[in-house]
């Protein structure tokens, strides 16, 4: 007996191919893996339903190509995976899966009326509404006390009227769209040809060694560029980077310093008081945890705990980092002590959070008004010191032969006592100014 | 060595921009193959290092389609690379001009082909070789 | 190769330092970024081994300021020196309008400083190249090590080897101790730019 999974591979295969390259060959794979099903579910409506929204939406794709409306293309496998969970999850109730069909037809009815909106020109829209927000469009039967309308959807009569004059206008929009696109695509004639610019051709030219030329402007400008004047430069500095001893092949990309160039953001909306606060410096700790990407070594961990620490230490008041500093420290500790435990995880954990500590010191928001992203990551935290403890009871539970745990379960329990206490102390604090704060505005009005 | 006109750049961004960014990709980059930048476009969220980018984005293609031509093949047809959040797609333009795309998870990888395709075919038109 | 953008009125120039492998070419770059990191402000990018040897290029990019309006981005790249990461030289070397020849003084390595001048010519004219006309300038490096009991080659021994038809200019130095390495890389951009000037005028 094949499961329901089973029965649609082939139509899944046709989606996914779908996802790497739109081509005639992969839209005619997708009707073919449509025509089988389409005979095996005769008398179930929602999955006729979905195959149907499906291969229409396949030829409207073939037919436009690159003319074709973005939504159509991103509904496609939307539509598909709605059909898999239909026919996969059997604890599902029937009504639900009806309520989930019903969905992706209300969708692609919604994308039929985008459509066949004249269009005065091709494609050329900012990022598409989101299906959802479309407005306007009939009221979509409360789940239970639609049955009419759905029984109305499901009629393949009543369907195959609809498409027949969707595949019409689809055809009409289709020709026309790509009539007016094969007109504009030659480089309209009104704008000057190539090379009708003076000296503006692209062209080559070999460079010639010139002996006997002097270049004052250039020379004079180097001269000023690599002048030593106003260099703090001793050869003597030591580098941060780490160099290993072993002289092994294996590739190090090694990126050295590279920082992601800060775009100026736009300024916030209400003015921000920031708390006297000054500025606290994270490069460096920016680094460590980049290069954590590449490799975890222990140099790299105890750089990591040293300038948790050091950060702490300068600022001990700084308080919307400091439970970020925390989670770091916490995740760098267990990385330490069991750094074949969640090794990925813990990685992508000290990336997160470094960056929402950065996002908070880069936006100057007020401490108060980073509760959500404190909250945020707390429960990251959360899971992922579940996650943790849950590797940790598997490995125990292995031959003892591979594990040298250094520290046990228990110790990594104690330290996350710690961590949590100062995580609650930290959020205590923010809700109680938010409080204040509230209580302030209610007494002030 | 070559010089481009300013027209010729501003065609090529008004390209970018419509038939790219447009889709929902997030940064449209034309770089020669020795790694200059030659055109970018963003939406504003791209705060990379665009010319380390460039370079690399120049190295990388070299080596993997001197890998092409080492195993018998001309070009491959798809050089792509699929990451969490962000994607690369690479495309050559001519022999000394490279398109990459970079969007996000919203943005299908067929239909972008399918778009790099036609830009690249208007931009041979706007550099005229 | 050069790239002059109309536009953004700037002109984007590629050197790469070439040489035998440990000849010196990264520590030219690090010098270079070391002391002028204030002026610099991008980071060097390194693609390389866990031995620190070079896999793929080194890439620092240096904007050294205006002239006739255009700023003039220099990039700077080094080749891996190793025998076998011919490929990778060659792809490097695309586009490339100055070079920085970065020869080893110590005897022992005579032979491969020849065999390595003798690739990038080839290499050179596999991109449609020629070695006698790309503006180039030697650099006879580790000269620190003199009188520390290693058997250097003389000056007149390294031109007679590499030079005697190129004629280009030399100097001797340290990528160590940054003997003459700014000199090189200023004459090599001076070079680059006088090729440039017609374009810019």
């Amino acid at each position: 007996m094949i499961n329901g999974a089973e029965k649609i591979q082939e139509l899944k295969a046709a989606i996914l191919a779908i996802e790497w390259e739109i081509t005639d060959e992969a839209m005619d794979s997708l009707t073919r893996a449509i025509e089988p099903l389409q005979a095996q579910w005769v008398g179930k409506k929602p999955l006729l339903v979905c195959l149907q929204v499906i291969g229409t939406l396949g030829k409207y794709i073939k037919k436009a190509r690159e003319k074709a409306h973005l939504d159509a293309i991103k509904l496609l496998p939307d539509v598909f995976a709605t059909l898999e969970t239909v026919i996969t999850d059997e604890s599902m109730d029937d009504g639900r899966k009806i309520a989930l069909v019903r969905g992706a037809v209300e969708k692609y009815n919604r994308l039929k009326a985008e459509v066949a909106k004249p269009r005065k020109e091709p494609v050329r829209k900012s990022p598409p509404v989101a299906v959802a927000e479309k407005p306007g469009v009939e009221a979509p039967p409360v789940p239970g006390q639609g049955g009419s309308t759905i029984r109305d959807l499901m009629e393949q009569k009543e369907d195959q009227a609809v498409d027949g004059a969707f595949n019409v206008i689809f055809q009409e929009m289709v020709s026309d769209g790509r009539g007016a696109a094969k007109a504009a695509a030659p480089v309209p004639p009104a704008m000057p040809s190539v090379g009708g610019l003076a000296g503006s051709d692209a062209k080559e030219v070999v460079l010639a060694r010139i002996d006997d030329e002097e270049f004052p402007e250039a020379d004079s400008l180097l001269d000023d560029f690599f002048s030593e004047d106003g260099l703090a430069f001793s050869l003597g500095e030591e580098s941060v980077e780490q160099v290993s001893p072993a002289a092994d092949e294996t590739v190090e990309v090694d990126i050295g310093q590279i920082e992601a160039k800060k775009e100026k953001i736009a300024e916030p909306e209400r003015p921000v008081e920031r708390v006297d606060e000054e500025e606290i410096i994270v490069d460096k700790l920016d680094r460590i945890i980049q290069n954590m990407q590449y490799g975890i070594s222990a140099a790299l961990l105890s750089q990591l705990a040293a300038e948790i620490d050091s950060l702490r230490s300068q600022y001990p008041n700084y308080n919307s980092v400091s439970l970020f500093l925390e989670v770091i420290g916490a995740v760098g500790r267990h990385l330490d002590s069991h750094g074949d435990v969640a090794a990925d995880l813990s990685r992508n954990m000290l990336q997160t959070v470094y960056d929402r500590l950065a996002h908070s010191l880069f936006t100057l928001q007020p401490q108060k008004n980073l509760l959500p992203s404190h909250l945020e990551t707390v429960h990251d935290y959360i899971k992922w010191h579940e996650q943790v403890m849950a590797e940790l009871e598997q490995q125990r539970a292995a031959p003892v032969a591979e594990q040298p745990a250094q520290v046990s379960a228990e110790a990594e329990e104690e330290m996350s006592a710690e961590m949590v206490a100062a995580v609650k102390s930290i959020v205590r604090r923010e809700v109680d100014e938010l409080r204040k704060e509230l209580v302030e505005l209610i007494e002030n009005r | 060595m070559y010089n481009v006109s300013q027209e010729q750049l501003e065609k090529i961004d008004v390209v970018l921009k419509e038939d790219l960014l447009s889709i929902g990709v997030h940064c449209a980059i034309i770089i020669d193959v020795a790694g200059n930048t030659i055109a970018q476009m963003d939406n504003g969220r791209c705060s990379f290092d665009v010319v380390s980018f460039a370079a690399l984005a120049a190295g990388n293609f070299g080596a993997v389609d001197a890998m092409a031509k080492l195993v018998g093949e001309q070009q491959f047809s798809l050089h792509f690379h699929r990451g969490e959040n962000e994607s690369i797609h690479f495309s050559k333009v001519n022999e000394d001009i490279l398109l990459i795309s970079i969007f996000g998870q919203d943005v299908s990888l067929g239909f972008l082909r399918l778009k790099t395709t036609e830009v690249i075919d208007k931009i041979k038109l706007i550099w005229g070789r | 190769m050069g790239f002059i953008n109309v536009k953004k009125k700037e002109v984007q120039i590629k050197i790469v330092y070439y040489g035998p492998g440990r000849g010196g070419k990264t520590s030219n770059l690090d010098y270079i970024n070391k002391k002028y990191k204030q002026r610099i402000k991008t980071e060097m990018v390194s693609i390389k081994t866990h031995g620190d040897r070079t896999l793929f290029f080194d890439f620092l990019p240096v904007d050294i300021g205006k002239i006739h309006g255009f700023d003039i981005k220099i990039q700077l790249y080094t080749v891996p020196g190793q025998v076998k990461y011919n490929a990778t030289r060659k792809l490097v070397l695309k586009g490339v309008d100055g070079l920085v020849f970065v020869a080893d003084l110590q005897t022992e390595r005579r032979e491969s400083n020849l065999k390595s001048l003798e690739q990038m010519k080839e290499n050179l004219f596999s991109h449609n190249k020629d070695v006698f006309k790309i503006p180039l300038v030697l650099q006879y490096n580790k000269i620190d090590l003199k009188g520390q009991g290693i058997p250097l080659l003389t000056v007149e021994e390294m031109e007679q080897d590499l030079n005697q038809e190129l004629k280009v200019p030399f100097f001797v130095g340290s990528a160590l101790t940054g003997d003459n390495v700014v000199e090189t890389l200023k004459k090599i951009i001076s070079m680059t730019l006088i090729s440039f000037r017609k374009e810019l005028q």
